[in-house]
């Protein structure tokens, strides 16, 4: 089963299946599965977002330190959004945090950075177990299917093994996951 | 002692002299090693089509090339040189080679044609011309 971990318009599902995907994340969360994605200057931003008790895959980009820390020990936060914003924060302490409580990492297709991309796949190797890599279409024309996201990576320097075991597995293992939602 | 000086002496420029002689006249035995992969081998990446609207081969062609020059540069352009050979129903051949076919299918999702909407997917990659035609459906 091939998932597509983020889209932001439900309407194109339709060309999802045609492209060859069986199931995906929502941020609209009218069909498939909701997740909501927050950005968090510190971890009272995420707290007060975690009261109101949302019934829905919890997606955290943080900006600093405090809010990474948070978002990585505490088990309602799904998963952590990788992008240029936050890369510094990425530092081997919490990289190993991360491999210590299993958090998957996304990366955003919509306006990727090669920068980025690599970094990932590095750390992927050693650090990351489950990275995610979504095309967060609004529109059809923007979804990326899952051969050009193999080969995306391909060309960024990962095995070819590990790549298709990225693009299948990783959604399968966020979703077996977190299957109370 | 100053005898015994003189044939060293001899003796050594001797040994000098033998051995240049011989290092001209040596041929270094180099293998060639040739390259087995065939980096100019083709390649037809098969595609679909989705979009509302009706497009021309070259507006096709020409998205492509754009995307992979967007993802690639101008480098990578030359060296996969895609071109679309055909249209037919809502899928496509393209053509390129060994070493670009990879970041031709990873720049199809950045292929924007002018006020459309289209995506490209890749389907397929295929060596010949006439498995890529079966496969799309023409016999």
């Amino acid at each position: 089963m091939l998932i597509e971990t983020c889209v932001l318009n439900s309407k194109i599902f339709d060309v999802l299946k045609t492209v060859g995907y069986d199931y995906f994340l929502s941020e609209d969360g009218l069909m498939g599965q909701k997740r909501i994605t927050i950005t968090a200057k510190n971890s009272e931003s995420i707290i007060n977002f975690l009261k109101t008790n949302p019934k829905a895959l919890v997606f955290v980009k943080p900006l600093s330190i405090d809010a990474l820390k948070y978002a990585i020990t505490n088990n309602k936060i799904s998963a952590i959004v990788l992008s240029l914003d936050n890369l510094h924060l990425f530092k081997k302490t919490m990289l190993n945090l991360i491999r210590q409580y299993d958090k998957p990492v996304e990366v955003q297709l919509r306006d990727f950075n090669s920068f980025v991309l690599r970094k990932i796949i590095v750390w992927s190797y050693k650090w990351i177990s489950y990275p995610l890599f979504s095309s967060c279409a609004s529109n059809f024309d923007e979804i990326w299917p899952p051969l050009s996201k193999v080969d995306l990576l391909v060309i960024h320097g990962a095995d070819e093994e590990e790549a298709i075991k990225w693009i299948y597995f990783s959604p399968q293992k966020l979703i077996s996951k977190n299957e109370h939602f | 002692m100053n005898i015994f000086n003189l044939i060293v002496v001899l003796w050594l420029s001797a040994l000098t002299i033998i051995f240049l002689l011989s290092y001209r006249t040596k041929v270094i035995y180099i293998k060639k090693i040739k390259n087995k992969r065939d980096i100019k081998a083709k390649r037809y990446v098969i595609f679909d089509i989705i979009s509302q609207e009706t497009l021309e081969l070259k507006e096709i062609e020409e998205s492509i090339r754009n995307a992979v020059k967007e993802l690639g540069g101008k480098i990578w352009l030359e060296i996969a040189n895609p071109k679309v050979i055909m249209v037919y129903q809502n899928h496509g051949i393209v053509s390129t080679n060994r070493i670009g076919y990879k970041i031709l299918i990873a720049s199809l999702p950045l292929a924007r044609v002018q006020n459309k909407h289209v995506l490209f997917v890749p389907r397929r990659t295929t060596g010949s011309l006439k498995r890529a035609k079966k496969l799309i459906g023409i016999k």
